[in-house]
């Protein structure tokens, strides 16, 4: 394997070659002195990597400690990727083009057969004429464009953009066919008019949006990339676009993004899992709410433990005793009341939970002991977190203490590929259980948006509200957080009017950052802002 | 000087002063005959001297004595000094009436002492004279006089005598440093002998407090002059400081020491470095033991100043953190009184009505008043604020609780992990503390260390945060308030990494805006504004926007006037954030519009509401078209009379002239029907395609003094030519480029950087859209100058968008940017480093097209493996390569040797690969 092929690995993402890639390390040790020293850091990460599992192995189920593995090996990839920054000729970067294309093709067989294997996908075709063909020669006219296009089907309908001062071409089109199967046919291959490659897109008329799906993505590993992410989706259905969002500076993984598919049922199938694995960390999935239907049939989300938790989300005080909350910094109170505790332990657990999902540490046994030790002495007792204050405990010891068999329990029954982790922490009243028991059921059968850990979980699903964005963004190009947008373009947005309202907050006596409105900070409340003098 | 010998003629001066005694009858009748009557008597030459004589010999003048009561006599000696006063500051006065009478005699008003009314009337009345004729009649020997005797009175103990000499050298400093003639005709400057001689009334504690404490005041404002008269001597006052603070224990004096000491940190830190231990200790007994606030707010400013120094290295600071922090911490519990009225007004208010005076008044942004220092009275206004039992009135002015939140803010930024490692103890014990405002204090410490400290709270707040919900429950008002507040503060950790918390944290807060009280609501509408302001639009619209939208609909019916302006605000920031659809029209704009038709033009109110009703107007974008009609009208008439009553005010001074606010306001609203419509906004504007009177009345405004003016005529100018045919601007071109021109030349003030950003952007739309021709030459070089200047230092913003225009410019003129002061590898490299980052794929994809066409044609210039690196990767980032892949192919070839030496990322290669097939 040369170094092209690592390239190619690292933007096409390699999961299945494994051996390989072992392999390419060899020839990378020998060929390359500067990565003796990643070799060594990897032979100490893979070591440490032992050690957790064997650690983690005691008190998680051993899909955890698979989870936890891939992340070390995505961690390897990534050191990979760095030690890949080395010369490259024009010449090989030719080569590279061309080895793309049988990757292309593996891609589309996927997303065919996974075309195949999808359930009751709902037929996007119908009436689904009309495209978008962006990357357009300047100049392309729309006789050049219709000559070309004809040849996929008859175009009934077609209108370059121009800008209104030059009539200058504005580089993109829309386009309807007679037939929706010609749309089919132009998504399947590359295009080249006027000696530019040009990009057509499946355009989603407004009133079908409504049939689409939406998908909130959470806890997203910041070492994913787009295209992972697409790919990882896809197993549930069609997708229209995969967005996953980018720090601007860094270029890695926000930790979120959004999915969004041809059918409300592929939705229904991600969403049927609360949480999901994904290299190695359980990612949090949720329906996106719809703009345009009526506010949520609160009934049907009843069955979601967060509801329960905490239904009432009250403007109003609810009494004294919320005043004499355990102290999450870890202060004892005396006047400490099981009963007003009930609402905000649950509510925690849901929160430690996540945390654990997340970071591979039991908060919630964490949670639990503090609670116990909170009942047992009246002393100060340090903050679980406390981890990077000096002399508290560490997190990651505590969480080995106390095991979660219920977690192990469920995960050993759940599906090794679609991994629910619906890890209730121990709680002595088995209600919460049962609870969790029945929302699973419900989910799987009618799956509902669920807002897992608010106070007021709104339900329903629904199709995500008409976005025109969706229309510029193709399913296959990942990661490029690219908005046709009307505001996109314009310096304005932030620049020009946020200068004026006079953001900023460097004034002498303003603690900067807060609130400042309209007129920096005479609106808006601020506890120590102060006019400028 | 003939006037010395004056003499006032007894009817007219018992007639005068009747007269000024009807002008404060009660009775309105005799007012306004008297305000009549006076109009006579002002045109008299000596006006002036009667008034003057009134006021500093109403007590010896026998006549006066015998027909006019004490009390009586007084007030209209008053009133005479007031008078007197006025007429001075105005120019023409002094150009037509004869002051030589006031100017010998005004100071006798401070000799007698006997009324403190007339001795602080005096006073005014000398800076006065002072600011309106001695600094520009330097020449004039009476004014080193009357400064001399200021400041002899004051050695001897005149208190009248050094409040007035403070005033005056608080206004005129800056004039005390120039020649003035003294008495034998020398050429002397004040400054020099001011310094010796407050040096020595400082220093003679048998002089009263009051006269000492003005003496310091008066030097604090020569301090910042950073005079060499001062400076030479600085180590003396450094002593003397040192002695007094050890000495004395006088309020006033005591504050004029703490301001003192913050100015010589801020101008001489250098000299009290090796002191700071000592006056730390200072400040934190002052802190400690005074008994008045105000001294110990001017305490803890000192810290503050010592906190957020620029220049004060880290390791300066770190030894104190430890004694600050609990210090500061302390003292953000809310004092005795505000806890008090808090405990009384914690019952429901969300249905009172706002009374006009509870709304802080709209002052127009325009206003620049120099506050300098802080006055120790200032704390008398304070106590009123609190009397009117309006219970958010506890907040206003600037208090210990507050200058300790802000000191605590700027220190965590400063050395986050110190502080929060002596903070967290505290902050652990009394975070659920049984005292409400202990815990509202430890959750306003939380929030004010929140920015600094984000990283280090890392591991705390997945426990932190669902607490802090929780307290949204409390029954406490101003508990409720300050967690709202708080949890905004950790917006950014919530949105950037965890946003499992988003909704968990949104939702309770979303709610707390229906608080049933006005201030907990203001906090929360505030806190929703913040978040959604650091939200990505995605979250927003997938995740929150029905929820956020029923919200705003609930506080529309809810909110009373103050609040409703706050909630203006973030229907603003939210309709910026997403594209409002048919839904928020039903929900939102009802509101708007029939608040928007109930206002008045000159109603204040409608600042806020026009604002909020642009951003919603270009949100809504064609769905607005059918308010726009009328909408566009009204901010029209608003914009038309604004300036018209500025122009006529040029020639007739009666006319009032509305605050440029209005202006302002519905130039930005004409902008975002403008960005709303696009292209079908232009019949409205230009109605007829023949008539630019709005073109003419931009112009206009680009010629106002006020920045903010100019900033929005640029922005909308922009979008004019962005969305409008371009032959609208034909004819106008030329005028729109000067001012431009004039814009991006001026760009030395701080506070005039958004119109130079606006200025410059708009220049880059226009060279896009239409050939700049003549004018490239001198608009490039304008702009080349402020790209390559070394002698200034150029905002980051401001450059970034020189570099976008530089690069629309080289679409069609390449050339110009080929030869000369752009033509070199560093330039370029500094040219990719500011345009990389840019978001926008249409800003930055045109900046490169003419940038790759300028290298195209600079073949001169050796590019280095770096600023090719730097290219390619801002190609490779949000730029839409499709509208000049053939230039960047030509642009690959000419560097194809290079690229083969430059170490690519992923992402950079794929983007190469991308043209290579």
């Amino acid at each position: 394997m040369n170094s092209d092929e690592e390239d190619f690995n690292d933007i096409y993402g390699d999961t299945e070659k494994k051996s390989q890639e072992t392999k390419t390390e060899k020839v990378k040790i020998d060929t390359m002195a500067q990565l003796d020293q990643l070799a060594a850091l990897q032979a100490l990460s893979s070591n440490l990597n032992k050690q957790k599992e064997e650690e983690t192995n005691n008190d998680f189920n051993t899909t955890t400690a698979v989870g936890s593995s891939n992340e070390t090996q995505s961690g390897n990839d990534n050191s990979t990727n760095n030690g890949t920054a080395a010369p490259m000729p024009w010449e090989q970067l030719q080569q590279t083009v061309s080895q793309l294309q049988p990757e292309k093709q593996t891609e589309s067989e996927q997303s065919s057969s996974s075309e195949l294997s999808g359930p009751v996908k709902a037929d996007i075709s119908k009436d689904h004429c009309k495209m978008f063909i962006g990357g357009l020669n300047w100049e392309t006219t729309d006789e050049g464009l219709k000559a070309y296009f004809s040849k996929y089907g008859n175009v009934t309908e077609l209108r370059i953009m121009r800008d209104s001062a030059t009539g200058r071409s504005r580089g993109f089109a829309f386009l309807t066919f007679e037939d929706p199967k010609s749309v089919d046919e132009v998504v399947k291959s590359q295009h080249i008019l006027d000696g530019k490659v040009i990009d057509p897109k499946r355009s989603i008329p407004r009133e079908e949006k409504d049939k689409t799906g939406k998908i909130f993505v959470g806890g997203i590993g910041s070492d994913v990339r787009p295209k992972e992410f697409e790919e990882f989706f896809a197993q549930f259905g069609n997708i229209i676009d995969a967005q996953l969002m980018l720090d601007k500076d860094t270029g890695r993984s926000r930790g979120f993004g959004f999915i969004t598919y041809d059918t409300p049922e592929a939705v229904d199938r991600v969403c049927s899992n609360k949480y999901l694995e994904f290299k190695g960390r359980n990612i949090e999935i949720k329906r996106a709410e719809p703009r345009h239907a009526p506010r949520g049939s609160e009934d049907s989300s009843s069955a979601n433990v967060n509801n329960d938790t905490n239904q009432s989300s009250n403007v109003q005080p609810t009494g004294d005793n919320t005043a004499q909350m355990t102290n999450p910094m870890g202060a004892m109170n005396p006047m400490y009341n099981q009963n007003a505790m009930g609402d905000y332990f649950k509510q925690m657990q849901d929160y430690y939970q996540q945390m654990q999902q997340q970071t591979g540490m039991d908060y919630t046994q964490m949670y639990q002991q503090q609670m116990q030790q909170m009942a047992m002495m009246m002393g100060g007792f340090g903050m679980p977190g406390m981890q990077g204050m000096p002399g508290m405990p560490g997190m990651p010891e505590m969480s080995t203490q106390t095991p979660n068999t219920e977690s192990d329990e469920q995960s050993q029954t759940s599906d090794p590929n679609v991994q629910t982790i619906g890890a209730e922490p121990v709680d002595d009243s088995s209600s919460s259980q049962s609870k969790e028991d029945g929302t699973t059921k419900e989910s799987s059968r009618e799956p509902e948006f669920r807002l897992p850990k608010g106070p007021r979980g709104p339900s329903n699903g629904y199709p995500p509200r008409d976005n025109e964005r969706g229309n510029y963004r193709g399913g296959n190009r990942g990661g490029s957080d690219r908005r046709g947008d009307r505001r996109g373009g314009r310096r304005g947005g932030s620049d020009r009017r946020g200068d004026r309202r006079g953001r900023g907050g460097n004034g002498r006596r303003r603690g900067g950052g807060g609130n400042n409105g309209y007129r920096g900070n005479e609106n808006g409340y601020h506890p120590y802002g102060r006019d400028r003098d | 000087m003939s006037n010395q010998g004056w003499i006032a003629d007894n009817r007219s001066l018992a007639e005068l002063t009747t007269l000024l005694g009807n002008c404060m009858s009660s009775d309105h009748d005799v007012r306004t005959n008297a305000m009549d009557s006076l109009k006579v008597f002002e045109s008299q030459p000596e006006f002036f001297n009667y008034l003057c004589y009134i006021l500093i010999e109403g007590e010896t003048d026998a006549t006066l004595l015998q027909q006019f009561s004490q009390v009586d006599l007084a007030n209209c000696r008053a009133t005479a000094g007031m008078l007197l006063k006025n007429s001075l500051l105005d120019p023409s006065n002094i150009a037509t009436k004869n002051i030589e009478y006031v100017k010998s005699n005004i100071v006798k008003g401070l000799q007698n002492g006997s009324n403190a009314l007339v001795g602080n009337v005096t006073g005014i009345v000398v800076t006065a004279l002072f600011s309106s004729y001695y600094r520009q009649h330097r020449d004039d020997p009476t004014g080193w006089n009357m400064l001399t005797q200021l400041l002899e009175l004051s050695s001897s103990g005149s208190v009248d005598a050094a409040k007035a000499l403070s005033k005056v050298v608080e206004d005129n400093a800056t004039f005390f440093q120039l020649d003035w003639t003294n008495n034998q005709s020398q050429l002397i400057q004040p400054v020099e002998i001011l310094v010796t001689q407050l040096f020595l009334t400082i220093d003679s504690p048998q002089l009263p407090f009051q006269v000492r404490a003005e003496c310091i005041k008066s030097i604090n404002f020569i301090i910042k002059l950073q005079s060499q008269y001062f400076i030479v001597r600085i180590d003396e006052y450094l002593n003397k400081l040192f002695h007094l603070a050890q000495t004395e224990s006088h309020d006033p004096i005591t504050t004029q020491i703490c301001i003192s000491f913050t100015l010589l940190l801020e101008t001489r830190p250098d000299k009290l470095i090796e002191h700071l231990s000592g006056i730390v200790q200072f400040m934190l007994h002052v802190i400690g033991n005074s008994t008045n606030e105000q001294v110990a707010v001017e305490a803890c400013e000192f810290l503050h100043t010592f906190v957020t120094g620029a220049h004060i290295p880290k390791h300066i600071l770190q030894p104190f953190v430890g004694e600050l922090v609990p210090v500061l911490l302390a003292n953000m519990v809310y004092d005795k009184d505000s806890i008090n009225i808090f405990e009384t007004h914690n019952e429901a208010d969300a249905l009172v009505e706002d009374k006009d005076e509870d709304i802080r008044p709209m002052a127009p942004r325009i206003v620049k008043k120099s506050k300098n220092g802080a006055q120790a009275d200032d704390s008398d206004d304070e106590d009123d604020d609190d009397d009117e039992d309006g219970d958010g009135q506890v907040d206003s002015g600037w208090t210990l609780r507050k200058c300790s939140a802000a000191t605590l803010d700027s220190m965590t930024n400063v050395l986050p992990r110190d502080v929060i490692e002596i903070a967290f103890p505290f902050l652990r014990e009394h975070l659920t503390s049984e005292e409400w405002y202990v815990r509202e204090a430890t959750i306003l410490a939380l929030g004010a260390m929140a920015e600094g400290g984000m990283k280090y709270f890392n591991d705390q707040l997945p426990v932190l945060i669902p607490f802090l919900v929780e307290q949204l429950k409390d029954t406490w008002a101003p508990v409720r308030k300050i967690v709202c507040w708080t949890l905004s503060r950790f917006s950014p950790w919530i949105l950037q990494d965890h946003t499992e918390f988003l909704i968990p944290v949104l939702e309770p807060i979303v709610a707390t805006l229906l608080d049933n009280k006005k201030d907990v609501q203001e906090a929360a509408i505030s806190s929703v504004a913040v978040f959604i302001e650091n939200c990505d639009p995605e979250l927003i619209e997938t995740l929150l926007y029905n929820d956020l939208l029923q919200s705003f609909d609930k506080c529309f019916a809810l909110y009373k006037k103050k609040n409703l302006i706050i909630l203006y605000d973030a229907v603003g920031r939210f309709a910026e954030k997403v594209e409002l659809d048919d839904k928020s029209m039903q929900v939102i704009l009802p509101h708007l519009i029939s608040k928007w038709s109930a206002l008045p033009d000159n109603d204040k109110e409608l600042w806020p509401l026009l604002e909020c009703l642009s951003c919603v107007a270009s949100s809504l974008g064609e769905r607005f078209a059918p308010m726009a009609p009328e909408v566009y009208s009204r901010a029209y008439r608003i914009l038309c009379h604004c300036v018209e009553s500025e122009s006529k005010s040029q020639n007739d001074p009666t006319i009032v002239v509305p605050e440029k606010d209005f202006a302002i306001t519905s130039l930005d609203l004409i902008d975002g029907i403008v960005q709303a419509l696009g292209e079908s906004a232009q019949p409205l504007l230009i109605p007829g395609q023949t008539d630019r009177t709005l073109l003419q009345i931009m112009l206009e405004c680009l010629q106002d003094p006020v920045h903010e003016v100019r900033q929005s005529v640029f922005a909308l100018l922009g979008d004019i030519v962005t969305f409008f045919d371009t032959q609208v601007l034909s004819g106008y071109l030329s005028q729109f480029l000067k001012f431009i021109g004039i814009e991006a030349m001026h760009n030395d003030d701080i506070e005039g950087i958004p119109s130079v950003i606006n200025a410059v952007w708009a220049l880059g739309i226009i060279s896009e859209r239409i050939d700049l021709a003549q004018y490239i030459i001198d608009l490039s070089g304008i702009l080349l100058d402020l790209f390559t200047t070394t002698l200034q230092d150029v905002d980051l913003a401001i450059l970034e968008n020189v570099a976008i225009t530089i690069g629309r410019m080289g679409m069609t003129h390449p050339e110009v940017f080929s030869t000369g002061k752009f033509s070199n590898d560093i330039i370029w490299s500094r040219w990719c480093n500011l345009v990389n980052p840019v978001d926008s794929i249409e800003e930055k994809s045109s900046a490169y097209l003419g940038f790759i066409k300028i290298t195209a044609m600079s073949g001169n210039v050796q590019m280095s493996n770096t600023t090719l690196h730097k290219i390619i990767e801002g190609l490779s980032r949000n730029v839409d390569t499709s509208v000049f892949s053939q230039e960047i192919i030509d642009f690959l070839m000419i560097h194809q040797q290079k690229l083969s030496q430059v170490s690519f990322n992923d992402h950079e290669l794929h983007f190469l690969q991308s043209f290579t097939s």
